[in-house]
């Protein structure tokens, strides 16, 4: 009887440790992490077009993510020179993809853009990108190889400026080249 | 009886495991490789690729394969006062990523560089292109084809004479 008991609760075990295994298998523990290390909201903004500027917006915007409702292609922030302090308003952003496709959309005046998932759903990378204030306009130089988060590698200042390009300005705002 | 024996079976494996954990490498068993040029590769492909491969989403990130440096992308050190290093791509950066791009198959390369480009079978070939046109799986899909400029820069350096011109041509967006 001891012997069955034990065998019981054994196999009990086993399958508590199983399920909670495959619970658990079921997030991204990488992604979870890197949406942790972003922080609260800030400035008082509420989630919306305008919030949390210079972050690396598909990363929650995307399947998985907390803000999944809301899926972006391709997203981003334009800042008004390459300190990376101010969004630059109605610059407008241009991408083509490898398929050449296009379309474009314009920062608000956090200098926050992105195009929907619905609005490009066979987005096909790379894709090439500029930006345009005005009549002054700015290609990219390299393509974008997978990465729908243009923050992702213009990051805003204090980033491992190895691994970071900086952030995004509109042209005619000095300091440098995009 | 039979726990003796199965002590000295035991002992017998232990020392056959020691003495072959404890052998010395054969130093006439070397791998010989024969690698394309350095210099045409600092002066042409690697030009070519950091355009097309090393964007701080791809190839430009610490942690992938094939790991390149570039101006355009990751920087090898700071620059001064701690910020982003805008000089064009340095040295020391070109050697690195001609050792990531020869060591990701030294064999493979050696092969095919002796061969004059008869073997081709290997990722740095293969990866680029799509499956359909003869590559395999890259997580950064199917970016060059097989009879584009960028592909013949790389195919050309590898065979042993380097298309200066399609690399130039290859780099373009």
């Amino acid at each position: 009887m001891g012997m069955q008991h034990r065998a019981i609760r054994l196999v009990t075990a086993c399958g508590v440790l199983a399920l909670a295994a495959f619970a658990t298998s079921c997030t991204d523990p990488v992604k979870d992490r890197a949406i942790e290390r972003l922080g609260p909201e800030q400035g008082g903004v509420s989630p919306g077009p305008e919030h949390r500027p210079g972050q690396p917006c598909v990363l929650c915007h995307s399947e998985g993510g907390p803000a999944s409702s809301h899926r972006f292609a391709i997203a981003g922030t334009v800042y008004d020179t390459s300190a990376g302090a101010n969004g630059a308003d109605n610059v407008k952003v241009f991408f083509i993809d490898a398929a050449s496709a296009d379309r474009q959309t314009v920062t608000n005046a956090a200098g926050n853009f992105y195009i929907r998932e619905e609005e490009w759903p066979d987005l096909t990378f790379p894709f090439k990108t500029g930006v345009l204030r005005g009549t002054t306009g700015v290609k990219m130089q390299t393509t974008v190889n997978r990465e729908g988060s243009c923050n992702f590698c213009h990051q805003p200042p204090g980033a491992d400026p190895r691994e970071s390009i900086g952030p995004i300005f509109a042209p005619g705002g000095g300091g440098g080249t995009p | 009886m039979r726990s003796i024996v199965l002590a000295a079976w035991l002992t017998a494996l232990c020392v056959v495991l020691f003495g072959s954990a404890c052998s010395s490498p054969d130093a006439t068993k070397l791998s010989q490789i024969a690698l394309p040029d350095r210099t045409e590769f600092k002066t042409s492909v690697s030009p070519f690729m950091e355009k097309r491969c090393a964007a701080l989403d791809c190839h430009g990130q610490f942690g992938r394969p094939l790991r390149l440096y570039s101006q355009f992308g990751l920087r090898l050190k700071r620059g001064a006062n701690g910020t982003r290093d805008t000089s064009p791509t340095t040295d020391a950066e070109l050697t690195e990523n001609y050792f990531a791009t020869v060591g990701l198959e030294p064999e493979a390369i050696s092969d095919s560089f002796l061969s004059q480009g008869a073997f081709n079978d290997f990722l740095l070939l293969k990866k680029p292109l799509s499956i359909e046109g003869g590559g395999v799986r890259h997580k950064g899909g199917p970016v060059l084809r097989g009879g584009d400029a960028g592909f013949d820069c790389l195919y050309s350096w590898i065979s042993g004479k380097v298309n200066a011109g399609n690399c130039v041509e290859g780099a373009k967006l």
